[in-house]
């Protein structure tokens, strides 16, 4: 087919954007902007293995970012520990934190595990308040050192003129295609065809041979653990992190990325995720509308296209090729 | 020993008594239709073969296993060797006729969780084989050309046929059919009845669900007719077409006077 074609053909061509982006602008305004963007659809790629994927609807997704984020901060502020190797542990303790959340809410379906999980977020979020000793309380934890890349230490990139920004971009950057490769093997396994058959029709799944209480455990680890590594690349990139980033809203916000770009589908979750961050950057005059504005687009988009701006596609990749 | 055997199954919900005590034998290599009046317990009986319901009493014998099935979730019963196919179709309508034959076949893949996230290694070589395996499958029900549009753009009939398919994919040593022909018009029925007989030249043992005698007559190795939650004739099909309690039950008491 002509579009896979040419598909296939210009396929390299965002990632190389992304990666010289930095020569083209020195404006830090926009690589703050995507930098932001990228973080997002990290976020909403790893929601949608959870919602998109496996169909288990959770309001609980800030939660487990910010005990990625908590964790490595936590370590590297008080133990030195490298965020190299705090952030993927506050990967594991949020997807640890998920197995113990799975314990009581692996029964539940639909709207009683939705009304679990947000509940499960109120009572983090009054830990992570109360917690001061580990926490730092309400007003969060700052100070959080920089993720450095060894190599490009000295000045940056020195080609651009611009210093630190630029490198944090490429560690977001980093994170975005770990996170991008991750969904997308998942999605592409046999492991992605059982949750998708799980997703569908849980029974005959069932039937199948498959063990979807297990799938479901697996699959909520997945989400929840890339979400912890989004969390800690958020601490290391904005130095602070506070209880607030944990609220329903926030998980809200990340749901409504992966419905409006399209449940399922990796890319229309990375659109749905850079809709719902620039979107806001453009009106920010109207902030005040911002809540009004939001709400307005996830019930249209709930109304008139509820299966997303990009639909999910039949899955044409079997072991890694794509067939038909 | 047989092959397969269900002793005094007894099924309550609440005050209801779905099932009263009912049995089944199957013989490898056989084709046993189960029949009998709206109500008469038989898809409870299979949800409890299944293990989709747990039978309040009574043993399920699975000699291929070698154990009791009764209270087995339907995960175990599948890997044990049983596959099933369901009254009201139930496909997974968003997947293509591929991912739906080749999620069947994904029983026995032997693939540790890692492997199965990661499609690494083993599971690699055993999506190929899968592959192969679910186009030649859909070959044979003749639904190839279509491997790639999803299960739900099928006709009924075409649907019926990609379960019988999905069930087979799991290699089943005993093919459970929930009313295949239910919904079906007069040539898809005689496609479903050929495509069964195919199935028992290939060695299948299969169990069926089934209204209409006239196809029972045709496919049937023995029958079973269940009515009011229990067995009341068991034969060959023209021994179970004479027999008078099956008359009352079809048809009334009054009705074969």
């Amino acid at each position: 087919m002509l579009r896979a074609e040419f598909k296939k053909k210009t396929l390299w061509l965002a990632p190389t954007i992304l990666f010289l982006l930095p020569l083209f602008t020195n404006n830090g305004y926009v690589i703050f902007v995507i930098t932001a963007t990228l973080f997002y659809s990290m976020v909403a790629l790893s929601l949608n293995i959870v919602v998109g994927l496996s169909g288990i609807w959770q309001l609980a997704h800030a939660v487990f970012l910010a005990v990625g984020a908590y964790t490595a901060g936590f370590l590297a502020k008080n133990y030195g520990l490298s965020l190299w190797i705090g952030i993927p542990l506050g990967a594991l303790v949020a997807a640890g934190l998920s197995l113990v959340l799975s314990l009581p809410t692996v029964r539940l379906r639909d709207e009683y595990l939705m009304i679990a999980t947000l509940n499960f977020g109120v009572i983090a979020q009054i830990l992570l308040t109360n917690l001061d000793g580990f926490t730092g309380g309400t007003a969060g934890m700052s100070g959080i050192p920089s993720l450095t890349i060894p190599w490009l230490t000295a000045d940056g990139l020195v080609l651009t003129g611009a210093v630190r920004p630029d490198q944090q971009y490429f560690i977001v950057l980093l994170g975005f295609f770990f996170t991008f490769a991750f969904a997308w093997r998942v999605q592409c396994s046999p492991m992605g065809r059982a949750l998708r058959a799980m997703r569908e029709d849980e029974l005959v799944t069932q039937s199948m041979g498959q063990d979807t209480r297990t799938l479901r455990v697996i699959a909520f680890a997945i989400g929840c653990g890339l979400a912890g590594l989004a969390g800690g690349i958020f601490a290391a990139r904005f130095h602070s992190i506070s209880p607030a980033s944990a609220n329903l809203s926030n998980s809200v916000l990340f749901l409504a990325m992966v419905i409006v770009g399209g449940v399922g589908n990796i890319w229309g979750v990375i659109i749905g995720a850079v809709l719902l961050s620039v979107i806001p950057e453009i009106f920010r005059d109207l902030e005040r509308f911002r809540l009004f504005a939001f709400g307005m687009i996830l019930v249209t988009c709930m109304v008139f296209r509820p299966q997303g701006l990009f639909p999910e596609r039949l899955q044409t990749f079997v072991a890694g090729r794509q067939i038909n | 020993m047989s092959f397969f055997e269900a002793k005094g199954i007894v099924k309550n919900f609440g005050g209801v008594q779905a099932l009263k005590g009912a049995s089944l034998t199957i013989n490898e290599d056989e084709i046993v239709s189960l029949i009998g009046p709206n109500g008469s317990g038989k898809t409870t009986f299979f949800n409890c073969l299944t293990g989709i319901y747990t039978p309040d009493e009574g043993d399920i014998y699975w000699a291929p296993g070698n154990c009791n099935l009764a209270g087995k979730p339907p995960h175990q019963v599948a890997r044990l060797g049983i596959a099933r196919t369901f009254q009201n179709i139930r496909l997974f309508t968003r997947m293509s006729l591929l991912e739906n034959i080749m999620i069947g076949g994904q029983i026995h893949d032997g693939l540790n969780t890692f492997q199965k996230i990661f499609t690494t290694g083993k599971a690699i070589l055993s999506e190929k084989k899968r592959e192969i395996e679910a186009l030649d499958l859909l070959q044979l029900f003749g639904l190839s050309a279509r491997a790639f549009e999803p299960a739900g753009a099928l006709s009924y009939g075409l649907q019926r046929r990609l379960e019988i398919a999905r069930a087979l994919a799991a290699k089943p040593k005993l093919l459970l059919l929930d009313e295949p022909c239910a919904g079906l018009n007069s040539h898809e029925i005689d496609d479903i009845i050929e495509l069964v007989l195919k199935l028992r030249k290939r060695g299948h043992t299969i169990l069926l669900i089934e209204h209409s005698m006239q196809i029972v007559m045709q496919i049937s190795d023995r029958i079973v007719v269940f009515d009011a939650g229990s067995k009341i004739a068991e034969g060959l099909p023209h021994e179970v077409q004479k027999n008078n309690r099956v008359l009352s039950a079809y048809l009334g008491d009054e009705g074969h006077a």
